[in-house]
């Protein structure tokens, strides 16, 4: 067991956790390295929040262990960590500050010392003018935002954010973007989870995705786009068959779209994961078709999750 | 140890930092002083009701109108006698019944016995009379329905003023009245009730006029009164005779048995109402994730038994404030110095305490564990009915024990653990052997900690939503909505 300093913030090994006989998470593993920002993505009903709980010891696991900075959770080690459930509320009766400085209390900071920080924060994050109004009158973006300091104001280490951008304006999620990236700069480990793909396209340095309860995908992102099938658009003269043209790649498929907005007609190309565009383009010029618009399509990591998701559905 | 702290200081200051905390506090010696006073304002504020009376003998008419005068000088009487018993003492009291025995009105009666004359007449003038006799306009029904009615008023040498009823009274005292009492008040016959008194003693002196015997001999036998004296063989010898004294603490124990179930009851509820916000806000996952269940637990059944705290004293401040109110300023014959001493017993406090602080667990526990599985009041109240029967049980024994503490079905129902925290605190006083307290607080103990250990369960899943309040349906028969 590694519960030194260089111990990694959290690790999961082969848990499985289960309510009324019905699993919830089957044999997880995995270990979150120490500055990264880890995405923990899943569909509804994935088993994620089941897994953050169990991490923070707010649920036993039927089986296997949990490490929190190299050993089980406790309340001493809790103290490193942030966390915004998913089911978020405050108390509603309490000001901005009062909230923020009792949770940073309960994480064992100081009276001052939390005051200064809920302060501090709620300035940084332009509700100072409302730190003393009571939560009661705040907008469910406000209030989210709130929560979220309120879980980062003790510094942690570890910041596990469960569905932080859900309820979120866009311009707020963007704050909250600009939040998680502020804190993994700051030296902090941030988990969180979504099922927003966009998100954690643009902030993870890996994930893993989830899918009843198991892993379906661990690694970097880079990596998951490779898991995601290559699409190409192109609109040529109506009497070019793109399906025999490019039948010769391996793995391709072409099939007719319909018209074009302004001449001749629009193709899709589907091409297997990983593959390059280049073959299809070399097609057309090896025939001397013509060509009037060739758009490979940008591999999106919703697309790797869903054809990754429906990989493990399908029966081998 | 901490963060129990800060939980507890949080749910504390929710309720007491609030507006409505004191506003609700206040309002306990508001309804206390309003208990005292509203009534005194009704009376004053009552008019003095005209009544004429139809009969064909005069006598008859004088007979009512002599009753209702001797019933407001006893009244005058009964308050002039407790004032000069305030202010003088028991020997100025004393002097007051002599004076009275001799024949003095109550008003000479108490300035003889050394009450300043205008303290005297204002303290006659506080009782009023309720009714007065004024000489019929008209000797018929039809003639007087207009007055009854309110169309006409009758002409007085006070003014005009309503009729409020018109007695015709027909027959005799020998043969018997008959009366027709008519009024358009129809929610007060209270003149209907006095005259129907007054007619028949009128009648029962005529039948003992005829066999032959005095009233006068006959109302001074119902007079005739043993004296007697409450003694109590357990107080030392020459001193036996029971004063208020000695009744105070079985009165104190009935009474801080309601206080108890008041007290409980309320808090029980708050930890209710608390449990359910925090669920309802989805506040508990992240308390979860920064202290333990039990410091949770603890920290909010800590915070509202503050609470309490803070109630009951402002609740005996506020009591022994009535009570000195109602000594110095309206008078009253009890000393005070008793009452504040046996309030303040550690004989009544230390067990008052105790039974507090188990049946606060006990039932704080049982309504944070039902809070805890329920998003709103609503889905609470299905479930909250069944336990509030099980709550007023005990308080209808406490009704039943302020007249019967050595009550066998009392010491049965003491042994239930849900009733004990109420019943044992009234029964103390009647000094239960040892054994049955040891061994009925040890019972109550053992259920507390059973239901501490179910709660802390059933809060843990209805905390983290692996239970609602689907689950209890369930398990109790009957209950499907």
């Amino acid at each position: 067991m590694n519960n030194g300093p260089d111990a990694p913030p959290l690790s999961l090994e082969a848990v499985s956790k289960s309510f009324s006989g019905k699993p919830a998470v089957r044999d997880l593993s995995f270990t979150v390295r120490q500055g990264e920002i880890f995405g923990f993505l899943g569909p509804n009903g994935a088993g994620k929040t089941t897994s953050l709980r169990t991490a923070l010891g707010i649920m036993t696991p039927d089986q296997g262990n949990v490490m929190l900075f190299g050993a089980p959770p406790s309340q001493k080690n809790l103290r490193r960590v942030g966390f915004l459930p998913e089911e978020r509320g405050l108390y509603k009766k309490m000001t901005a500050e009062a909230v923020i400085v009792f949770f940073a209390r309960l994480k064992g900071m100081g009276r001052g010392e939390a005051l200064k920080k809920a302060r501090a924060l709620l300035d940084q994050y332009g509700l100072g003018d409302v730190a003393q109004k009571k939560l009661k009158t705040f907008s469910k973006g406000m209030a989210q935002k709130v929560q979220i300091l309120a879980a980062i104001a003790h510094d942690p280490e570890l910041v596990i954010l469960d569905e932080p951008f859900s309820g979120l304006d866009p311009v707020n999620q963007r704050t909250l973007e600009s939040l998680v990236r502020g804190l993994a700069d700051g030296g902090a480990t941030v988990i969180f989870s979504t099922h927003v793909m966009e998100h954690a396209e643009r902030l993870c340095d890996r994930i893993l995705l989830l899918s009843k309860g198991r892993t379906v995908f661990e690694g970097a992102v880079s990596a998951a786009l490779d898991a995601a099938p290559r699409r190409v658009f192109v609109e040529t003269d109506a009497d070019v068959d793109v399906a025999a043209l490019t039948a010769a790649i391996p793995g391709a498929s072409a099939a007719r779209e319909g018209e074009a907005e302004t001449e001749g007609v629009r193709w899709r190309v589907d091409l297997p994961e990983g593959a390059s565009t280049q073959p299809v383009l070399h097609a057309f010029v090896d025939k001397g078709a013509p060509l009037r618009m060739f758009e490979p399509m940008r591999t999106h990591l919703h697309d790797a999750f869903v054809e990754l998701v429906e990989r493990e559905d399908r029966p081998s | 140890m901490n963060r129990l702290f800060l939980i507890a200081r949080r749910e504390y200051l929710s309720y007491v930092a609030t507006w409505g905390f004191w506003i609700s506090l206040a309002t306990v010696p508001l309804f206390m002083a309003a208990g005292f006073i509203v009534p005194q304002l009704f009376e004053r504020s009552t008019p003095e009701r005209a009544y004429v009376v139809i009969a064909d003998d005069p006598a008859v008419g004088t007979a009512i109108e002599d009753y209702l005068d001797a019933e407001y000088a006893d009244e005058v009487d009964a308050v002039l006698g407790a004032m000069v018993s305030a202010q003088g003492g028991d020997a100025a009291g004393d002097a007051y019944d002599a004076a009275r025995e001799n024949g003095a009105a109550p008003l000479d009666a108490a300035m003889e016995a050394g009450l300043a004359p205008e303290a005297a007449q204002a303290a006659a003038d506080q009782t009023r009379r309720n009714y007065v006799r004024v000489e019929a306009p008209e000797r018929t029904v039809e003639g007087l329905r207009s007055y009854l009615a309110g169309a006409r008023q009758l002409d007085t040498p006070e003014g005009p003023r309503d009729l409020h009823a018109a007695l015709f009274v027909e027959g005799d005292a020998q043969a018997g009245y008959s009366l027709d009492y008519w009024s358009a008040n129809l929610s007060n016959q209270d003149l209907m009730d006095e005259a129907r008194r007054a007619l028949g003693a009128d009648m029962a002196d005529a039948y003992l006029r005829d066999a032959g015997v005095d009233p006068a001999v006959v109302a001074e036998a119902e007079d005739r009164r043993p004296e007697t004296r409450a003694l109590s063989p357990e107080k030392t010898e020459g001193a036996e005779e029971v004063t208020f004294e000695d009744r105070l603490p079985y009165l104190l124990g009935v009474g801080a048995g309601f206080v108890l179930w008041s007290i409980l009851f309320s808090v029980a509820n708050m930890l209710l109402t608390s449990t359910i916000e925090e669920k309802g806000n989805k506040i508990l996952d992240s308390l979860l994730a920064s202290a333990r269940l039990t410091e949770i637990l603890a920290g909010k059944l800590l915070g509202v038994a503050g609470v309490s705290f803070t109630l009951l004293a402002a609740w005996i401040i506020a009591g022994l404030g009535f009570v000195t109110v109602v000594q110095f300023v309206v008078g009253g014959d009890e000393p005070l110095a008793p009452i504040f001493g046996a309030v303040l017993d550690p004989g009544l406090l230390l067990p008052f305490a105790f039974y507090f602080v188990v049946g606060y667990l006990m039932y704080g526990a049982v309504f944070m564990a039902i809070g805890s599985l329920c998003e709103t009041i609503q889905e609470a109240q299905t479930f909250m009915s069944p336990l509030i029967i099980i709550l007023m049980i005990p308080l209808a024994f406490l009704v039943f024990a302020a007249q019967n503490l050595d009550s066998s079905l009392l010491a049965i129902a003491s042994w239930i653990p849900p009733f004990t925290p109420f019943l044992m605190i009234a029964r103390l006083p009647t000094d239960p052997p040892l054994w049955e307290i040891v061994a009925t607080s040890a019972l109550m103990l053992g259920t507390m900690l059973a239901i501490l250990l179910a709660a802390s369960a059933v809060f843990r899943m209805g905390a983290l939503g692996q239970a609602g309040i689907g689950n209890l349906r369930r398990l109790v028969p009957g209950m499907k909505s």
